[in-house]
């Protein structure tokens, strides 16, 4: 879309662009200075996390049809792959394509009912998909899930830490980037307008049914993606994957970078993996402190922290309005 | 085998009746108020624990420690919609998304307080009733009754007294119901704070047969959310009808097919139904 | 059917819960008819332009536009085939700006062909149909009423309607307000675009039609020119009542 508006903005564009290559060039570099593989581990789940609240985003951020189970697309995957790599012996890359498969398909079993769904409806729905797969993973079917054991013994694409981190690395970038571009073309604006009105979307002439299924599908697809390089990289897949708190989780990081921006969902990712898997001490406290947080920015900040810049730039410009009178 | 099938089927009406309670609850919040309460689990789980408190822990009798569960809970309802729902009301997706995370935050100041491991209520009332093909423990058939005479009295509330008639008008229409007078803000606040109630009055008659645990409100909120969904929202007799459907559908996959797919049967059936009827079984088309 | 058939509604009726807000509705349009539909709240019209733009389904009753039964196509559908509407309570894109309001009808028309031009040079255009190019960049939660309603507005016309249905366009307005839109909805017309007028305010709905249907109950009572209608016995008796009937005929 050509939306660009003055020289103002373009300076902004340069300067995201900056804060990009400066965190790739830092990202790339820390394996170099940083003897701890425990920090690497970290980091790699970052990276897994910030796919999997991105991808969140692109369907509630955007549509603003509410998924209160987006585990269930991470988790899916993420169970496709390690049971079709560790018992039915596929090679991986087989069985990571089974598993991206599995969270498109289940995209559309959960979307396609969603679509004539509106607000509760459709939360209550997506919630209920999610749990039932947590029952199925947890009891029903746990001579196939393995339970609280998990299914043991994935097979990995690169050995060791360093090569795990630059393959998250990367798949990260390209999984943002591309998520990013879609949000801020033409499709994205459309998805908002949807968010922002439906049957005013509709009027306006959008299919809205074809927009909406669009979103969910990518929203499972790299949900699903994120789920199944965890599933290498643990090489064990537990019912962890599939549970409310990593659902909830989604919405916390997104909340709290800013819902809507893909790039605020991803620094709230990256930002509290670090903060919550780096001090161990925590982890006890980690649910309750993810949800307090949740209820302090609905109330007090509801815009993440993305938000925090354009009021910045707002009071700037507000400033530079004052100056000129 | 018939009287095998009679048995089961009361001992899931029995049942059905106080997760029709529970579901009432959350659909009361919803017509007054348009708004999906996802913590209505947590003050399920709340009512279970206070009333183990007092009951176990204070020692106090089972009516008591009942009553007192819930007037608490009815409280805590009035304070979390005052300080937390009230402020951003009319934004339906920050009220999902809050009351998703406040439900987390009960539930994990339960762990703290109570602990994360699993409890038991002893039941109030031994003894048994014979009915053909086995027989029914009487505290059952009472907590079964307690619950009846509670969708009794909520049904008279909202026919006959000044505040029923104030949360039908506002269920109604805000606008109107605030011009004739009606201080909705208030209507909304109280029916949040009954709806907490309904809650855990179901939590407290369930809790002599389910073990307590912090996070045991999750599988009664979704059976809830089903149950208002498949009685259509807002209807009362739907809502009922379809608790004491799925108490039943319970008990029986239960026995015939397998306890660990019981809980999973219901909320297949909800997408199934859902998908095919998206008002729900009892709703009418907008 | 034939060709020449703008819009024909055919026995068209929509039940809700047993009341019948829409009873065996009939009539025509033509093109380039300036139509005004007018009847007591209740009266069904809402539905009615519910019905013709997809929005809700019939319970019984066809609906062809241009000899074409579009009876259950959807909404975004009827907009490709050329019938655009606003809403009488108004659906802006309230974190959006205006002209992005009114780009997104324009990116959805570029798609299907109708415009050349970029989209936001047409919806600039519109805009200044409309009178609201100054406010381009305002978001549109920050608009006064009036503006909101000229936007619905132009964010129909930026679908490249051939049919436009406006629904109480002038609710709320202040009396120069209305004179302005008055104007603004006489120069559309007078370009080429069929238009369908639900309103509230007699006097500008008079000023406007060539034609005015009277809804009551669900079911037309009077269609005929302004002052057919006015003169109606039973067009009258709705608005006034019995009493009402009695009083202004002496």
């Amino acid at each position: 879309m050509r939306m660009e508006k003055t020289k103002v903005s373009a300076g902004i564009l340069e300067k995201k662009y900056a804060a990009l290559i400066a965190f790739g060039i830092i990202a790339a570099i820390i394996p170099l200075i940083t003897p701890s593989i425990y920090i690497i581990h970290v980091l790699i789940l970052a990276h897994i996390f910030v796919i999997y609240a991105a991808s969140w985003d692109i369907l509630t951020g955007y549509t603003g049809q509410l998924n209160l189970g987006h585990a269930m697309f991470f988790g899916l995957s993420a169970y496709v792959v390690a049971i079709t790599n560790t018992m039915l012996n596929l090679p991986l890359l087989l069985s990571t394509i089974a598993g991206v498969f599995s969270a498109f398909l289940l995209s559309l079993l959960v979307g396609v009912p969603c679509l004539r769904l509106r607000g509760p409806y459709l939360a209550i729905t997506t919630f209920s998909f999610s749990w039932i797969l947590f029952l199925l993973a947890s009891s029903a079917m746990i001579w196939l899930s393995g339970g609280e054991e998990g299914v043991r013994g994935v097979k990995t694409f690169v050995v060791g830490s360093v090569p795990n981190y630059y393959l998250s690395l990367v798949l990260m970038i390209l999984s943002v980037y591309l998520l990013y571009r879609i949000a801020s073309s033409e499709t994205g604006l459309i998805l908002k307008a949807i968010k922002e009105d439906e049957d005013a979307a509709m009027a306006c002439g959008i299919d809205t049914t074809r927009y909406k299924l669009l979103a969910f599908i990518l929203s499972g697809i790299f949900a699903g993606i994120a789920g199944a390089f965890y599933a290498q990289y643990m090489r064990i897949v537990t019912v962890d994957v599939v549970t409310l708190e990593l659902s909830a989780s989604a919405i916390t990081f997104s909340l709290i970078g800013g819902i809507g921006t893909i790039v605020g969902p991803a620094i709230g990712a990256y930002m509290l993996t670090i903060l919550f898997e780096g001090f161990s001490w925590l982890a006890d406290y980690r649910i309750l402190i993810y949800n307090l947080i949740i209820v302090a920015f609905v109330l007090f900040l509801p815009g993440g922290l993305i938000s925090l810049k354009e009021k910045v730039n707002k009071k700037r410009k507000m400033v530079i309005g004052n100056d000129r009178k | 085998m018939i009287e095998t099938l009679l048995s089961l089927t009361i001992n899931g009406v029995l049942i059905g009746g106080l997760y029709a309670l529970a579901a009432l609850g959350l659909t009361i919040v919803l017509g007054v108020m348009r708004v999906i309460n996802v913590s209505h689990g947590a003050f399920y789980t709340l009512g279970a624990y206070f009333t183990f408190l007092f009951s176990i822990m204070l020692g106090m009798n089972y009516i008591t420690s009942f009553l007192l569960s819930a007037l608490i809970v009815f409280a805590i309802g009035v304070v979390y919609e005052r300080i937390l729902i009230k402020p951003i009301r009319k934004e339906e997706l920050n009220v999902l998304i809050l009351t998703f995370a406040g439900a987390f935050v009960i539930e994990e100041i339960v762990k703290f307080t109570f602990g994360p491991r699993y409890r038991n209520i002893p039941p109030y009332l031994s003894g048994t009733v014979d009915i053909p093909g086995g027989s029914v423990d009487i505290q059952r058939v009472l907590s079964f009754a307690i619950a009846i005479g509670i969708v009794a009295m909520l049904f008279i509330i909202l026919k006959f007294t000044k505040i029923g008639k104030a949360m039908r008008m506002v269920a109604e229409d805000e606008e109107v119901a605030g011009t004739l007078g009606i201080n909705v803000d208030r209507v909304q606040m109280f029916s949040f704070g009954f709806g907490a109630m309904l809650a855990a009055s179901a939590a407290a008659l369930l809790s002599p047969i389910y073990l307590l645990y912090p996070s045991m409100g999750w599988d009664p909120l979704l059976k809830a959310f089903a149950i208002v969904i498949f009685g259509g929202m807002g209807s009362i007799p739907g809502t009922v009808f379809t608790g004491i459907i799925f108490g039943v559908a319970e008990v029986l996959t239960g026995y015939y097919i397998s306890p660990t797919w019981k809980t999973v049967v219901p909320f297949l059936l909800l997408i199934l139904i859902i998908s095919i009827k998206p008002t729900g079984l009892f709703g009418e088309e907008e | 059917m034939t060709e020449n058939d703008f819009l024909k509604v055919i026995d068209l009726s929509k039940h809700f819960k047993g009341l019948k807000a829409v009873d065996e509705v009939n009539f025509n349009v033509d093109e380039g008819e300036f139509l005004g539909i007018i009847g007591p709240n209740g009266a069904g019209k809402t539905t009615l332009f519910n019905l013709i733009t997809g929005f809700l389904k019939p319970t019984s009753g066809r609906i062809y536009f241009r000899g074409r039964d579009i009876t259950g196509t959807k909404p975004h559908e009827r907009v490709k085939l050329g019938i655009a509407r606003t809403f009488q309570v108004t659906k802006p894109f309230r974190k959006f700006t205006v002209v992005e309001n009114v780009i997104i009808s324009a990116l959805i028309a570029k798609k299907q062909g109708k415009i050349q031009e970029h989209e936001r040079d047409f919806a600039m255009e519109v805009l200044e149909k409309v009178d609201l190019a100054h406010r381009t960049d305002v978001l549109a939660e920050n608009l006064p009423h009036g503006e909101v309603k000229k936007l619905e507005i132009a964010r129909a016309l930026a679908t490249k309607p051939e049919l436009l249905l406006l629904d109480e366009p002038f609710s709320g307005l202040t009396g120069e307000e209305v004179e302005t839109l008055q104007d603004v909805i006489k120069s559309i017309h007078k370009n080429g675009i069929t238009v369908i007028l639900i309103e509230h305010v007699l006097k500008a709905c008079m000023a406007l039609s060539e034609r005015i249907i009277v809804l009551n109950y669900g079911k037309i009572i009077a269609d005929g020119t302004p002052q057919q209608v006015c003169m109606d016995r039973q067009v009258i008796e709705a608005y006034l009542g019995k009493r009402g009937l009695e009083f202004a005929t002496g």
